[in-house]
């Protein structure tokens, strides 16, 4: 499986009938303004028939990262294509996906795990 | 009756995108020294990021301009942060507040910049005039803390 690095932000590699975007880096508008080129490209390019945004791993996001979700949501909708925003128990995304209700829109998967208990746990 | 002022940090900082994560980090810092939680660590990262957002984005736009941070700490664990830019400023607070409004949809915004500052915050002002710039002041208590200090640097 070949496996394309997106500068300091994330990885993408086509699985089968799906485009896999794993998300690493910090997202904020100045991430999403390359991302989106970046990413876009990979979609029209590939025509999967399922685009995976995966931000379990990103260590920050802002609501630049909910920008560039719906962005690539619209992009996979042009193409044919469904998109599931993944986010684990990622709870900063968790809150700003779910403020925004993206659950709404047709073709748009959320997948997010029950969060941990965390509130006493502290940076170590 | 007002707080007792504990520490004072004040930044400046050019209206460049790449100045994003130099202000959550410089501010995180600052913040670190009151020794947060995870949580409230990183509710603030997001809610100063979104405010300097604001001003690259739609205070200076094509320009180019300097943002003025300055992060508060007072004593009973409040912290106030205050952004403030020589922008275009914002005709209606009220409606900008509005979650989903927003100016640029070409850039892909989401329109829920202030929305964020609002959820992840204690309280937040907007004071905006047009052509004058826009001045936006949040604050949040934290928790008390186990007087263990975890997040460094």
């Amino acid at each position: 499986m070949k496996q394309t690095t997106i500068a300091a932000f994330g990885k993408y590699a086509c699985q089968g009938d799906s485009l896999i975007i794993t998300l690493t880096g910090e997202i904020d508008h100045h991430a999403a303004a390359y991302l989106r080129e970046e990413l876009d490209l990979a979609i029209y390019k590939y025509k999967p028939k399922n685009v995976i945004l995966d931000f379990t791993r990103v260590p920050f996001m802002d609501s630049s990262g909910l920008g560039l979700a719906v962005g690539r949501y619209q992009s996979a909708k042009a193409t044919g294509a469904t998109l599931t925003v993944r986010v684990g128990k990622n709870r900063v995304c968790q809150r700003i996906f779910q403020m925004a209700g993206l659950e709404r829109l047709e073709g748009l998967f959320f997948e997010a795990t029950p969060e941990v208990k965390e509130k006493e746990r502290k940076v170590q | 009756m007002k707080k007792e002022l504990l520490n004072e940090v004040a930044i400046r900082l050019l209206s460049l995108s790449v100045n994003e994560g130099v202000a959550r980090s410089m501010v995180s810092s600052a913040v670190a020294t009151l020794d947060p939680t995870i949580e409230e660590w990183s509710d603030i990262r997001c809610a100063v990021s979104e405010a300097v957002t604001n001003c690259i984005v739609h205070a200076y736009r094509q320009t180019q301009g300097v943002i003025y941070i300055s992060v508060k700490l007072y004593a009973d664990r409040i912290i106030q942060i205050e952004v403030r830019d020589k922008g275009c400023g914002i005709a209606d607070v009220k409606e900008a507040r509005q979650p989903l409004f927003t100016t640029d949809r070409e850039g892909e915004r989401s329109g829920m910049g202030f929305s964020v500052m609002e959820t992840f915050m204690d309280t937040l002002k907007v004071y905006s005039r047009v052509g004058k710039g826009t001045r936006v002041v949040m604050q949040k208590r934290l928790s008390k803390s186990d007087g263990r200090r975890k997040i460094s640097g």
